[in-house]
């Protein structure tokens, strides 16, 4: 009987390894390909906004993976606003972005679309 | 023996010269392989050596089998310039001779300690072969060659076998030593002569491909050898009491089957006989429930065990040897390949133990056995398939390779999807055309390897396959219709 518990202990451990290895894989990509950085003065750690997903202290989103889509980018002089998800089930995320030159904000639209396809919506209010 | 003209960097190879370089090449190979066959790998000139002294020692044998297994398996990962692999090979015949030195005398700790030594090296002396057979073989030629090694060498094992019953089994240990010394001498004449090299083969190797297959290979080899192992420990001594016809016939089958499988013709498809000899070994497990253990129960279960052991031996020896064209490490490619077999032989072994021990019943044994072939006939569909893609693979990487720059450029062009993909992803695709390795690709992008799975993973999925090798396939398939 204990053999079993043990057993089962340890195919559970195993299970919330193997997902704590998938977090930490899906975090190490979304910074190894960075799109727009955003340092923030509540934290030390920048929000990262990837081809891969978008990583901030509190939260790791993923597209381009299981179905999950980054359907929509839009900028505007103050915020990046992001549309993602799946069928019917889209989450939408607004970010102070920072930038104020024009350059970088073409820079930034260029990647998103070279990176994953989107055509970046800059709107100029 | 074969007999045709070839073109090498010294010049034309005339018939007279090819048929020379094979005759030293088998020679070469199939002398080592005796002696392991007759004395080291569970040999009966070492039972023989041992039943006189009236010791045993199992435990030994079997690490003796472990060690030749470790020496297959991991010689082949060091084994990667030609200086090294010649004197890897020169010292592992050198150490086989001076460990079986001993048993020529009283026994002695060297004989146990010599056992597991001369296992490894002979482990090492035989990942030696794949090197040799991608250096000096051209590719078409290998399966010939490999059958001529392992029919060679079974006979030289009949022969030795034959002065052990009839003789005396010291001059049987005698010649199993002068068929190592033999071996080396072979190998001196083979390096003698350099126009025995064959061109290399294209400088771009297709690295990735062979990986898949290769892990699919050894689970089929270890899964059919497992019957192999049954057959030692629970079959064989059931026929003890026939010890001349043992001796006699027992590799026969094997050697006529090698015979059949090398003579078809080249354009005959071999994956039937496949199936034919699954069909065979079935048969023989059943046969050995039904049949009187006398001479002609013997004959029969042996003639379909041993006959079906041949064309599996040939198999995966020669899909092995045509593994050698993808990797740049031939000597681990082989190594690994015939570690299965040994594997299989030490897990069949093991169970065979463990069915005398819980003394099963013959009904038992044959059905476990039959269990076995279950999964081997489900998994050689699979493992056709995947040698198939390998192959596709590597056609399109060479027709594109002999290809002008413009013309690679064009093809790619107009391979890749144009809505489907994101640049980032044609630019990925674009390498996994050229032949890239996700590393190689890595590093042109300057991205991380991770990210280039990642894509690659991406790419896959949107054109529906699983593999790098069913992309390629696809898209050069979709490009010639």
């Amino acid at each position: 009987m204990g053999v079993v518990f043990v057993l089962g202990g340890l195919v559970i451990l195993c299970f919330i390894m193997i997902l704590y290895q998938q977090k930490n894989r899906d975090k190490q990509l979304i910074t190894d390909n960075p799109i727009l950085t955003i340092p923030t003065q509540t934290s030390s750690k920048a929000v990262i906004i990837s081809t891969f997903g978008m990583l901030s202290e509190h939260k790791c989103y993923r597209w381009g993976y299981k179905g999950v889509k980054l359907i929509s980018v839009v900028l505007d002089k103050e915020k990046i606003y992001l549309s993602f998800g799946k069928g019917e089930h889209v989450k939408h995320v607004s970010i102070y972005h920072e930038m104020v030159r024009e350059n970088d904000l073409k820079e930034v639209c260029q990647k998103f679309l070279y990176e994953t396809g989107v055509v970046v919506n800059i709107e100029n209010n | 023996m074969l007999s045709q003209t070839k073109n090498t960097p010294t010049g034309i190879m005339d018939a007279n010269t090819t048929r020379k370089k094979h005759i030293i090449f088998v020679g070469g190979f199939s002398l080592p392989f005796a002696y392991i066959l007759s004395f080291l790998f569970e040999g009966r000139v070492l039972y023989s050596i041992l039943d006189h002294f009236e010791i045993y020692f199992p435990g030994y044998i079997f690490a003796a089998i472990v060690a030749h297994f470790l020496g297959l398996f991991a010689c082949g990962w060091f084994l990667k310039s030609q200086i090294i692999i010649q004197r890897v090979r020169f010292i592992s015949i050198i150490i086989c001779f001076l460990m079986t030195l001993p048993f020529l005398f009283l026994p002695s700790v060297f004989w146990r300690i010599g056992l597991i030594i001369s296992g490894f090296s002979s482990g090492c002396l035989m990942t030696t072969l794949g090197y040799y057979l991608k250096k000096y073989i051209w590719k078409k030629h290998r399966l010939k060659i490999v059958a001529d090694i392992l029919i060679c060498s079974n006979l030289l094992m009949i022969i030795i076998y034959c002065v052990d019953l009839y003789v005396s089994t010291f001059v049987g240990l005698f010649l199993s030593l002068l068929c190592l010394l033999g071996g080396m001498i072979f190998l001196c004449l083979l390096i003698r002569e350099p126009q025995f090299i064959v061109e290399e083969a294209s400088k771009t190797v297709n690295t990735y491909g062979v990986k898949q297959p290769l892990q699919i290979l050894f689970v089929f080899v270890i899964i059919i050898t497992i019957n192999s192992g049954l057959m030692y420990q629970v079959i064989n001594p059931q026929f003890n009491h026939l010890p001349d016809i043992v001796t006699l016939y027992w590799a026969i089958p094997y050697i006529i089957a090698l015979a059949i499988m090398r003579y078809l013709p080249s354009d005959t498809k071999r994956s039937p006989f496949l199936y034919i000899a699954l069909i065979m070994l079935m048969s023989a497990f059943v046969g050995f429930i039904l049949l009187e253990h006398n001479v002609t129960g013997y004959l029969i279960i042996n003639t379909l065990m041993l006959g079906s052991f041949g064309v599996f031996d040939l198999f995966w020896w020669s899909v092995l040897g045509d593994m050698l064209e993808y990797t740049t490490n031939p000597s681990k490619v082989f190594g690994i390949g015939l570690s299965a077999n040994v594997l299989g032989v030490l897990v069949g072994g093991a169970l065979g133990y463990l069915a005398n021990q819980h003394e099963f019943s013959k009904t038992e044994i044959t059905v476990l056995a039959l269990v076995v072939l279950c999964i081997t006939t489900l998994l050689l569909p699979v493992l056709n398939r995947q040698l198939v893609l390998l192959l596709k693979s590597h056609t399109y990487l060479e027709a594109y390779n002999q290809m002008a720059e413009f013309q690679q450029t064009k093809m790619i062009q107009e391979t890749i999807g144009i809505e489907m993909l994101t640049n980032r992803e044609k630019e990925v695709l674009e390498q996994i055309l050229s032949g890239k390795t996700n590393h190689m690709i890595a590093q042109k992008l300057s991205i991380t390897e991770s990210t280039v799975k990642t894509h690659a993973g991406n790419i896959y999925s949107k054109y529906e396959v699983n593999t790098r090798a069913e992309l390629i396939s696809t898209l050069w398939l979709g490009r010639q219709s």
